[in-house]
């Protein structure tokens, strides 16, 4: 059993890092996206082999899913014009820099001995805060050990975490209205009946999974983030397959779920400090009943801006270009499902 | 040398890979890439220290940070490619030369 486990994992190490490499030093940018969807699914795979499922299942729908499809589509962006003029300037400007790589590879090639020594040199034994964890437990108001700490014990992380979000969207929703042309661009024409009848399967499935990934929440993996990232990933399939159109989403109902996350948790954070507790600091009795709460809230704020983030790197129709990358973002979609 | 470990010094070496190209690289869309591996082998080298303890369950802090770091490293990679395409659209590249130092900072 040690063997074959051992044999697995030396591969998918060697996967993950040949994968990194390849995806790195990839000419064709549309290949090295692929390449990288590809990467992202691994390590989920390297997440379940460390006994982190949370994370394996964000891994999975952001990394293998979300970006992959953000990217492709600012690659398919970029690629429309002028593409031997910027891989000619880059040849220019890499004989210019010679001795900068080099002095640039050094540094770096260092940085990373240091940390290998110190990764190797760590102290063998050390239960770090998990014994901590683990005496709190009782008044977390959760049996998940991860939820407990994402939204009692460190909630100001994630309060901060989602104050971040806030202003990603923010920030992308300025430059996209300066940027209207781009936007109204974007529709596809309908009738791809696979892509259609795909959508009228898996959508449901996407939600009813995302209901799911909330309750479990609160006693095994799944939560918030997980959550919040399925409902972007099913509006991402809405989008792409032309059943939702950005535009007819209305600005006050998109404001409020996006900002629904980060306002409720400042109101609970407010109203626990009122009542003369530190911030955050849940009553015992009332604390599960919080943080189902917070983390439905959470969890539809992430997918609002989520595809608040998508729509404003809208696939532009005008190169043939995006017309050979987008079936493969479907599919992207689907799997990262 | 145990299973874990493995993956820990897996990402150091990605984080390497990925700061290499993060500096060498002139393409903002590689950047970003670059960007994503780094955070990767962060992420990696992050949950690796968090099961040092053999047959011990993981430290669930540590966890907890990566799964927010994942969430965060994609609203920067979305808001990071909304960022190049204004300056694609603006000035017609994609990659980073002597007058968009500035542009390089963000």
């Amino acid at each position: 059993m040690s063997t074959i486990a051992w044999l697995f994992d030396g591969l998918l190490v060697a996967a993950l890092l040949y994968l990194a490499w390849s995806l790195l030093s990839e000419q064709d940018l549309f290949k090295a996206v692929v390449l990288f969807i590809a990467f992202g699914l691994l390590m989920a795979l390297s997440w379940t082999r460390l006994q982190a499922p949370d994370i394996a299942l964000a891994e999975a729908v952001i990394s293998a899913g979300l970006s992959g499809v953000l990217l492709l589509d600012a690659v398919g962006y970029v690629q429309g014009e002028k593409r031997p003029a910027s891989t000619q300037s880059e040849a220019v400007k890499a004989r210019r820099i010679e001795p900068v790589r080099t002095g640039l590879n050094l540094l770096a090639l260092l940085f990373c001995a240091a940390l290998i020594w110190a990764v190797l040199d760590l102290p063998p034994l050390d239960s770090g805060l998990s014994s901590i964890v683990q005496a709190q437990m009782g008044s977390a108001g959760v049996t998940s050990q991860i939820t407990a700490v994402l939204l009692n014990f460190r909630g100001y992380d994630t309060l901060l975490e989602v104050a971040v979000l806030v202003l990603a969207a923010i920030g992308c929703l300025t430059l996209r209205e300066a940027d209207q042309s781009a936007a109204a661009a974007h529709l596809r024409e309908p009738g791809m009946q696979v892509l259609d009848g795909m959508i009228q399967l898996v959508i449901p499935v996407m939600l009813l999974v995302s209901g799911y990934l909330l309750w479990a929440g609160e006693h095994a993996p799944g939560g918030a983030f997980q959550t919040g990232a399925m409902l972007g990933a099913a509006g991402f399939l809405l989008l792409l397959g032309n059943r939702m159109h950005f535009q007819q989403i209305p600005g006050w109902l998109l404001r409020i779920s996006a900002s629904l996350g980060l306002s409720i948790f400042l109101l609970v954070a407010g109203g626990i400090a009122i009542s003369g507790r530190s911030l955050l600091e849940y009553p015992v009795s009332n604390a599960g009943k919080l943080i189902v709460l917070l983390e439905t809230a959470i969890s539809i704020s992430i997918g609002s801006i989520l595809i608040i983030l998508f729509a404003a790197n809208p696939p532009s129709a005008s190169s043939p270009t995006i017309d050979q990358a987008t079936p493969s973002e479907d599919t992207t979609e689907i799997g990262s499902k | 040398m145990s299973q874990v470990t493995l993956y820990t010094l897996t990402g150091v070496i990605l984080f390497f890979m990925g700061l290499r190209a993060f500096l060498l690289y002139a393409h903002l869309v590689r950047k970003i890439l670059a960007f994503n591996v780094m955070g990767s082998g962060i992420f990696l080298l992050l949950v690796g220290i968090a099961s040092r303890v053999p047959g011990a369950a993981p430290d669930p802090v540590p966890h907890a940070l990566v799964l927010t770091g994942i969430v965060v490293s994609v609203s920067f990679t979305a808001f990071g490619l909304v960022l190049l395409r204004r300056i694609y659209a603006k000035t017609g590249k994609a990659h980073i030369t002597t007058e968009m130092e500035d542009t390089d900072a963000q």
